[in-house]
């Protein structure tokens, strides 16, 4: 009778609210599908946070997040595009950011780099007003190889872009970059800062605890010495953990190359290295740049990885300058 | 409030003491040493070390309680650390071959510029092998479940201004499946353990999907 006592109070005691680290907005903030009063746009059977600035018949720019699994928080500074005469796209893509959650398996087939490839070519199509309306790209690292994926595909569609250190426009060239950019020193603060909270959070399926748990994983790019020369953390809504590793996960298995069709886009390109990146610099510009016929690089002093976030100025005014040469 | 989270478990460890046993050489203590004391290092989620101290309870299982302390490599030393106390037991013998038992409460703690965590948790360890008066083979499995953790946000709670801040429930577990290879000599053990650490549903798996532990015990 005693220990059925003492059971029934431990019993009690450990059922005292606690908070479920699931739930939706607890520990990342909540997405289109959980929060109606977010800007979105349904669009290739998925739900996407989406966000417009500008007048609507201007060219339109479609400015592309990096990861795969990032979200265009750290690109916001774009939207002064919208005072020059630009009519500037912001959308999380399919599962990241502030988008909704997707399973696995949307990432897990052939055709899941197409699927992006996709859900870019109906946001441009939901905008274009008419066929003649101009429509530029600026991509950010995963975002500048998809939109060269885009443009592999569809050369006739885009009037100009800006890329800013795509990893490689294949998995062979994106590996040999990866490689560099992560280099792992295994008794460092910062590798430990990235696992050791894995032991924390390990074994729960949902989403937003894999989220939270990427949050972690995300210091290691960010920490001090850092080798992409990132100045410290900059801002971002969630970490789409599932489609960042269902992505690699997918490259590792099908690999990619988005170079098959370059030598058909005439327009010269933007193309962006950040100076205080030591993994990628001028000669890794040339080499993944290469595919393109027509090609401007430029440096941006002072920036790294991040460059769009850290070194805006500096980017704004190259990418500014570039696309009125093309309006 | 929080001590709720340190007591309940340690009470259940107190009442589950029948289970128990061990990361020491029975094969070398049993009957003879009082004290034990190791240093280790190793992978373990991370690069760690760590000092761990044993000591004999006076039943008739070869009975040791046992406290571990480990903290991650680093500029900062102080900052990620786990600290286990654990009953170590031999549940059987039969010559050379021994199986035993360690259940254990565990309390970590995690900080960087992205959060605080601390975590209570308990585990239980299970050896099988054999433990002989020079050298030692064995297989371990091992559990580890969180109980409760709480969460301090430094970056995050600039990034997200409406992310909380408290305690959350059971944020998951961990398996872990391996051998070990020890030699005594003396009063001392010099071990190695190698092996696999998984999730609990064997899908998110760590980063490092390995562990291993190199250490150095003296027996007294």
């Amino acid at each position: 009778m005693n220990r059925l006592l003492i059971f029934a109070l431990l019993f009690s005691l450990l059922s005292c609210k606690m908070e479920d680290p699931a739930t939706p907005g607890l520990l990342v903030p909540k997405t289109v599908d959980q929060d109606p009063t977010l800007p979105q746009l349904a669009i290739n059977g998925t739900l996407l946070h989406v966000e417009t600035f500008g007048k609507a018949t201007d060219p339109l720019l479609v400015l592309i997040h990096g990861g795969p699994g990032g979200d265009y928080r750290s690109l916001l500074q774009a939207k002064v595009f919208a005072n020059k005469g630009y009519f500037v796209i912001f959308y999380d893509q399919r599962g990241t950011g502030l988008s909704q959650r997707v399973d696995r398996s949307v990432f897990a087939g052939a055709d899941a780099i197409q699927l992006m490839i996709d859900d870019l070519g109906k946001l441009i199509e939901h905008f274009q007003k008419v066929n003649t309306q101009k429509v530029f790209l600026m991509g950010h690292s995963w975002g500048a190889m998809l939109a060269t994926a885009f443009v592999n595909q569809y050369p006739d569609k885009i009037s100009g872009v800006v890329l800013a250190e795509p990893g490689g426009f294949t998995w062979t060239q994106t590996e040999e970059y990866l490689s560099r950019s992560n280099q792992i020193k295994l008794f460092s603060e910062a590798l430990n800062n990235a696992l050791y909270p894995e032991q924390f959070f390990a074994g729960r399926n949902e989403h937003e605890i894999l989220d939270y748990k990427a949050s972690f994983f995300g210091s290691f790019e960010n920490a001090p010495g850092n080798t992409i020369g990132n100045a410290g953390p900059y801002p971002f809504w969630r970490n789409g953990a599932v489609a960042f590793s269902a992505l690699i996960d997918n490259a590792e298995q099908r690999g990619f190359d988005f170079t098959t069709n370059l030598q058909q886009y005439p327009t010269k390109i933007l193309f962006l290295y950040s100076e205080l990146n030591q993994a990628y610099q001028l000669e890794w510009a040339k080499t993944v740049a290469a595919p393109y016929p027509k090609v401007q690089i430029e440096a941006i002093k002072g920036a790294g990885h991040e460059m769009l976030h850290f070194g805006w100025d500096n980017v704004y005014s190259k990418s500014l300058t570039y696309l009125n040469e093309l309006k | 409030m929080k001590y709720r989270f340190i007591i309940i478990p340690a009470l259940l460890i107190v009442f589950s003491l029948r289970l128990y046993a061990q990361d020491l050489n029975w094969g070398q203590v049993r009957d003879q040493q009082n004290h034990f004391m190791a240093a280790k290092f190793g992978a373990d989620y991370a690069t760690v070390m760590g000092l761990s101290y044993g000591q004999r309870l006076p039943w008739k299982l070869q009975t040791f309680l046992a406290v571990d302390l480990s903290s991650s490599f680093g500029q900062d030393l102080l900052d990620d650390w786990k600290m286990r106390f654990s009953v170590q037991s031999e549940l059987w013998h039969s010559g050379h071959l021994s199986l035993g038992v360690k259940p254990g409460f565990i309390i970590r703690r995690f900080d960087s510029n992205v959060a605080r965590l601390f975590s209570t948790g308990v585990d239980l360890t299970a050896t099988l092998g054999y433990f002989g008066a020079k050298w030692t083979f064995a297989a371990e499995a091992h559990y580890d479940q969180t109980l409760a953790t709480n969460v301090k946000h430094h970056f995050l709670q600039e990034n997200y201004p409406g992310i909380y801040n408290g305690w959350i429930g059971a944020t998951g577990g961990n398996f872990k499946f391996g051998g070990q290879v020890g030699y005594s000599f003396g009063g001392n053990m010099l071990a190695l353990k190698l092996g696999k650490a998984y999730a609990r549903n064997f899908k998110d798996n760590p980063t490092l999907p390995f562990y291993f532990e190199l250490s150095l015990l003296r027996a007294w």
